[in-house]
C-alpha cells in the first residue's frame, strides 16, 4: 500500500533532480501526471455535520482507501490497474464505462470533528460523514425571565 | 424518438445511461450502472423482445435537511429499454447486483443461434 503523500515525497528528496529521478525510476512514486479520474461527488452540510457522497460503482470496499492527513482527506483506489479484474470470458461489444484508478482530495473545514469521521460503502456509493465539533454547534440557552 | 434495433446501437441521445455489453460463448452480459439502488428496488423484465430495467427508489428522502455545495449526481429513478436480437433465450435471463452494477445475463437460444464456418473453395 502506498501511504506516502506527495508532500512527504518532496520533503524526502534532496534535490529536484533526485525527485525527478525517483519519479522516473521508482515504481513506488508514480508521477503526479498519472491520468487519474475524479469521481462524481455530492458534498453537503447538515445542521450537525458534513457529508461527501462519492460515486464508485463497481468497486469493492477493499479496493478503496480513505486517509486523513491533517485536514486533508484523500480517497483513492488501491489497485492502480483494475483493468485485469474486469476482463471476463468474452469480449465487449459495447463499453461505455470501465473501472479505472481514481484519486480525489478534499480540505475539510476547521469546524469538522475529524476524530469522528466515518466512511461507509453502500451499493457503489462511498458515504463519508464528518460531524461538526461540539463548540461549533448552535447553542440554545433558555433565559429565565425574572 | 428513434428506435434502436440492435444491441450495438450507439445512439447516445436515446441511450443516455452508460451500458456495457459483453458477448461470450454462452450469450450476452449487460452491465448497468445503478449506484445507490438496493436489489429490491430494481426490476428487470422482458416485454416483446425488449429488455426493460426499472430502478425505483423506495424512499427518496434522506431524513435531515441537506445544503449542497456540490452536486454531481442525483438519486432519481431510472428506466432503460433495450431491443433484444432474435437469437437469445429470454427464459434464461438472470440478473445479479454487486457494488452498484447490475449484471444481466442472457444466454443464446441454441436453436436460433447458429454459428457456421464456411469453407472457401
Amino acid at each position: 500500500m502506498r501511504q506516502v503523500s506527495s508532500i512527504n515525497r518532496l520533503a524526502n528528496s534532496h534535490s529536484l533532480m533526485n525527485d525527478f529521478l525517483s519519479e522516473f525510476f521508482n515504481d513506488e512514486f508514480k508521477p503526479m501526471t498519472t491520468a487519474v479520474r475524479k469521481p462524481a461527488a455530492n458534498i453537503y452540510q447538515t445542521e450537525t455535520g458534513f457529508g461527501i457522497d462519492i460515486l464508485l460503482p463497481g468497486y469493492a470496499k477493499e479496493e478503496i482507501s480513505v486517509d486523513i492527513d491533517g485536514r486533508h482527506l484523500t480517497v483513492k483506489s488501491l489497485e492502480a490497474d483494475t483493468e485485469k479484474q474486469t476482463v471476463e470470458n468474452g469480449k465487449y461489444i459495447r463499453r461505455d464505462f470501465r473501472k479505472s484508478a481514481f484519486e480525489v482530495k478534499y480540505i475539510l473545514p476547521r469546524i469538522a470533528d475529524l476524530e469522528k469521521l466515518e466512511a461507509k460503502f453502500e451499493n457503489g456509493i462511498l458515504l463519508v460523514s464528518i460531524p461538526k465539533a461540539e463548540q461549533a454547534l448552535p447553542k440554545k440557552i433558555n433565559v429565565e425571565i425574572a | 424518438m428513434r428506435y434502436s434495433n440492435s444491441l450495438l446501437d450507439l445512439n447516445r441521445s436515446y441511450q443516455n445511461m452508460p451500458l456495457n455489453v459483453l458477448k461470450n460463448e454462452k450469450g450476452y452480459v449487460f452491465e448497468f450502472i445503478v449506484p445507490g439502488f438496493k436489489q429490491e428496488e430494481l426490476n428487470v423484465m422482458v416485454e416483446d423482445r425488449n429488455l426493460i430495467l426499472k430502478a425505483e427508489r423506495a424512499n427518496e428522502e434522506k431524513g435531515t435537511k441537506q445544503k449542497y455545495s456540490q452536486r454531481s449526481f442525483g438519486f432519481g429513478n431510472l428506466t432503460k429499454k433495450l431491443r433484444l436480437p432474435e437469437h437469445v433465450d429470454v427464459d434464461g435471463l438472470s440478473a445479479k447486483l454487486a457494488h452498484g452494477i447490475l449484471k444481466v445475463e442472457l444466454p443464446f437460444d441454441s436453436k436460433k443461434h447458429i454459428v457456421r464456418t464456411i469453407s472457401i473453395n
